[in-house]
């Protein structure tokens, strides 16, 4: 071994091969657009299912009930001899809608409480902190029966409201962070020498603030305004099962399992994961995003 | 004359913050003074005396422990006629931070931010004439259209708080309190501010609380000036008399801290300036 | 030390009060007779005489203040009033619920977080390699599945298809002294409850190893000669200990939500089941203690948890709160 080889040259010229920092990148790369494209073809496919749908999803065949996969019936026909596949893309329309409502009912109580506790004075701050900090300790599916049940009615938009009221917890105590942070910022001060209202001192300082780190929190409360919804249904206290949506239809699924017929069970089971699993990418992205915004700074 | 009348009076001021349990802080403490109508107050001491604090009482950001602040015939420290006379105290009074990072929100456009009391107050019903209007006051503090699209965080600090100090103008107070607004600048840009509040003060006919600790601004831009020392106001007066002839011990230390530029040329004319003075007597 | 206890039980305490408060005034919202709500059908078949009694014995027609406090001084007795559905006394009806779900909840919860830390220490150790990534693809597929859906598949599987195993009750009939029938009845269950929150927790204990062993300490013993097992497991696991008992901690609500559910699909004798029950037939009286219950357990449980991580780690311990410069009108 000579000694070339043996050392290496870290001189002046040491560099001599550039890092080719012209690297093609990918516009796509990082991004989840592969579950954005999913989830778009399935928003799409829910929203415009009357050109989708192969079968009314309302009407009961008795002549072919209970048949599996295939032919006629691409998803096969439920213990009522509804057609599967229509009711996918029926049902979905709902769930996504829940979904989408109670988000934004827990948001926006999420935001007022959480911005009022944040510029409140410090004792009435620890009091409304204490209170989200109760609510949290019960398991939020306990409250959702509990406050359905006291509703006690099992419409579409009721089930979207208790699950909105019932979840807005995590992203008020975010909000209230953030708020605490800012408050004492001279703008926000000077704001309210100007006379200012709360909500104006909200909406112009405040929410734009706030609105990235929330952001994570609120594709996630999406999520789970979904799941709670098929829970519910599935329960049988949520919406009743002439009132399609992906949990109602699996509440079918205790006949199901008796006729062992898989595909009721299952085929609605996948497009509900396959969604979730897109939403939860979807926000992984997005709390990855914050997160490296916020170390450049 | 008009220069006599009062506008704020300030009497027995006090202000004290609790430090833990038992430690009290008397950040202001027995504090009279007052400012007369279109007149600029320069309010000096070191950091720390309670200057910042006597302005946010005068603004209500702060409720004052002890004391009496009387605004125009308003007592500021009843609630009850703040909240009545809310909207004229609101248009009446303004505010200017030092640090213009902070007191604008990075978020807004200029034009936004010195829209934002005018939309508030409602001052305009219609956007074409508020837009116009911005833009006069962007010309009045010497920037021109191009800003409007422009955020805080791409501005410079000496426009950043020309852009605080339209925005108070805009809403033509007859208060200004101007808390250290040129404490974080570079020397060249704190002239041309000083500059522009002189020039606005006179247009706009308002009162202006010049809180700040460098001596020489205070003395060139203020009629009259408090100086204030560990929460108390040692002493006020004319400017002029004031700095060619105090009486508390803590203005004669404060003014003898004033860096002078040619010290020799100074002490001569300090010289004739003292014998001058002695003539007048 | 000392203090920091007392002060913890008045927390605990506190809480319990306002969430009794919290529980009270949403049960007395629900429409419909109180006194029906808190005897049931008894109420219909009570004379006039004896209604009056009732009312005046829950004191129902006072001021809802003062029938909290009635409430909470019979609550203190043990009277909870009685089910609406069971004709039973509340506590009586939860009594023998209670024991199941502790036994799956607290079995899962304990499984949970042994299969989490293993699961987070060996995706840690081997970092970015194959295995790793493909046990977190997966993991991120299993956290997304609902429990009710998981439930039902492995219902299908591994009850009706492969007839393996039971999927419904805590034991096969009359053999409710069985162990092996029950041991049987909980592994489904506590499949499910394990499977849909393992990965969460294992993916946050990964990110803490991680974390941990890029610190310079690591580097320094590994300079000395010290085996990459030794450090992982001899300093960076034992550091991340306290952070693990709160995460425990903090995790306790979503596993008992979890637990529930999986009670319901599996009709699983416990309070889940119960809950789910009372609140089909509008029990209030008793999903109200059940409420009560569960809110008692998590508190407790994240009281203790954070005790016992302090304990571990002093540094753990909330900074004391330096009173910031508070304004004498407390502002």
């Amino acid at each position: 071994m000579t000694a070339d080889e043996k050392f290496e040259l870290v001189g002046a010229g040491y560099l001599d091969t550039v890092p080719d920092v012209h690297q093609k990148e990918n516009w796509w790369k990082g991004k989840p657009v592969c579950s954005a494209v999913i989830l778009g073809m399935i928003i799409l496919a829910c929203v415009g299912c009357r050109f989708f749908m192969t079968h009314d999803p309302t009407y009961l065949d008795l002549a072919h009930y209970n048949l599996a996969p295939g032919g006629e019936f691409w998803f096969g026909t439920d213990t009522m001899g509804r057609d599967i596949y229509s009711m996918i893309l029926y049902g979905g329309r709902i769930s996504l809608f829940i979904g989408a409502l109670s988000t934004v009912i827990s948001t926006g109580i999420a935001v007022v409480y959480g911005a009022l506790s944040g510029i409140a004075p410090g004792w009435l701050d620890e009091c409304m902190m204490r209170f989200t900090e109760i609510l949290l300790s019960i398991p939020s599916i306990l409250i959702i029966i509990f406050v359905q049940a006291l509703i006690g009615k099992d419409s579409i938009w009721a089930i979207a409201v208790v699950i909105g009221i019932t979840s807005w917890m995590s992203i008020a105590k975010i909000v209230r962070t953030e708020v605490r942070q800012i408050r004492e910022s001279e703008y926000v001060i000077a704001s309210r020498c100007m006379g200012g209202s709360f909500w104006h001192i909200l909406r112009v300082h405040l929410l734009p603030n706030f609105v990235s780190s929330i952001m994570f929190m609120v594709v996630m409360n999406i999520r789970g305004a979904i799941v709670a919804e098929s829970t519910l249904s599935f329960l049988g206290i949520g919406l009743p099962i002439e009132v399609i949506s992906w949990g109602s239809m699996l509440s079918l699924a205790e006949k199901a399992l008796m006729t062992n017929s898989w595909w009721v069970i299952l085929i609605p089971g996948i497009f509900l994961v396959v969604t979730l699993m897109c939403i939860t990418n979807i926000g992984n992205y997005i709390r990855k995003n914050v997160n490296q915004k916020q170390s450049n700074l | 004359m008009s220069k006599q009348e009062v506008l704020v009076d300030v009497q027995n001021l006090s202000r004290h913050f609790l430090l833990g349990k038992h430690q009290i802080v008397k950040a202001v403490d027995e504090v009279s003074f007052q400012i007369r109508k279109n007149e600029i107050f320069g309010l000096v001491g070191e950091s720390g005396s309670g200057k910042s604090t006597v302005g946010k009482c005068l603004m209500n950001i702060c409720q004052p422990t002890q004391g009496t602040i009387c605004y125009d015939g308003v007592n500021l420290c009843d609630k009850r006629e703040v909240k009545a006379q809310k909207r004229k105290l609101q248009q009446e009074r303004q505010i200017i931070f030092q640090d213009s990072t902070s007191a604008l929100n990075q978020r807004m456009r200029v034009e936004d931010i010195v829209a934002e009391p005018l939309r508030i107050q409602h001052i305009f019903s219609e956007k074409s004439q508020l837009k116009q209007f911005v833009k006069e006051q962007l010309e009045e503090v010497g920037l021109d259209e191009s800003y409007l699209n422009r955020r805080p965080s791409e501005l410079s600090g000496g426009q950043r708080q020309r852009i605080a100090i339209a925005r108070a103008f805009g809403m033509k107070p007859r208060l200004l309190i101007a808390d250290e607004p040129i404490a974080s600048l570079d020397v060249s840009i704190q002239a041309q501010i000083i500059r522009l509040f002189q020039h606005l003060q006179q247009e706009h006919d308002c009162a202006i609380l010049f809180i700040a600790h460098d001596l020489s601004m205070v003395r060139f831009l203020s009629d009259r000036v408090g100086v204030m020392q560990k929460g108390r106001l040692v002493e006020v007066g004319e400017t002029e008399e004031i700095f060619s002839a105090p009486k508390h011990p803590y203005t004669k230390k404060l003014l003898s801290s004033i860096p002078i530029p040619d010290p020799r040329a100074v002490r001569k004319a300090g010289i004739e300036k003292e014998v001058c003075h002695e003539d007048v007597i | 030390m000392k203090m920091s206890y007392k002060k913890r039980i008045v927390i605990f305490l506190v809480s319990i009060f306002f969430l009794s408060v919290l529980v009270f005034a949403m049960s007395r919202l629900a429409p419909g007779d109180p006194l029906v709500s808190y005897y049931g059908e008894r109420a219909e078949r009570m004379s006039v005489e004896e209604k009056e009694r009732a009312m005046n014995r829950l004191g129902l027609n006072e001021p809802i203040i003062v029938q909290y406090g009635k409430w909470i001084q019979n609550a203190a007795q043990g009277d909870f009033g009685i089910s609406f559905k069971y004709k039973q006394d509340v506590l009586q009806v939860i009594e023998g619920r209670l024991v199941n779900t502790l036994i799956l909840g607290g079995v899962g919860f304990l499984l949970t977080f042994f299969f989490a830390l293993l699961l987070g220490i060996w995706c840690a150790f081997y970092e970015d390699k194959l295995l790793d990534r493909i046990i977190c693809k997966v993991g991120t597929i299993t956290s997304c599945i609902p429990e009710f859906w998981l439930s039902l598949v492995l219902i299908l599987v591994f009850s009706v298809n492969l007839k393996l195993l039971p999927g419904s009750g805590a034991y096969d009939i009359g053999q409710s002294d069985n162990l092996a029938s029950r041991m049987q009845h909980l592994i489904l269950p506590l499949i499910v409850v394990i499977m849909s929150h393992l990965w969460y927790y294992a993916y946050m204990i990964r990110n803490k190893l991680l974390e941990e062993i890029r610190q310079d300490y690591v580097l320094l013993a590994r300079a000395k000669g010290m085996s990459a097992g030794k450090i992982m497991f001899g300093h960076c696991v034992r550091n991340i200990m306290p952070a693990f008992i709160s995460i425990m901690a903090i995790s306790l609500p979503h596993i008992v939500e979890g637990t529930y559910i999986v009670e319901m699909v599996f009709s699983y004798p416990g309070i889940g089941t119960l809950s789910f029950e009372s609140a089909k037939y509008h029990d209030y009286n008793m999903l109200m203690v059940l409420c009560l219950i569960t809110g008692v357990i998590v508190i407790f449980g994240n009281i203790t948890g954070q005790a016992i991580s302090e304990h571990i780690d002093p540094r753990m311990k909330e900074p004391v709160r330096m009173e910031e410069v508070t304004d004498s009108d407390g502002r």
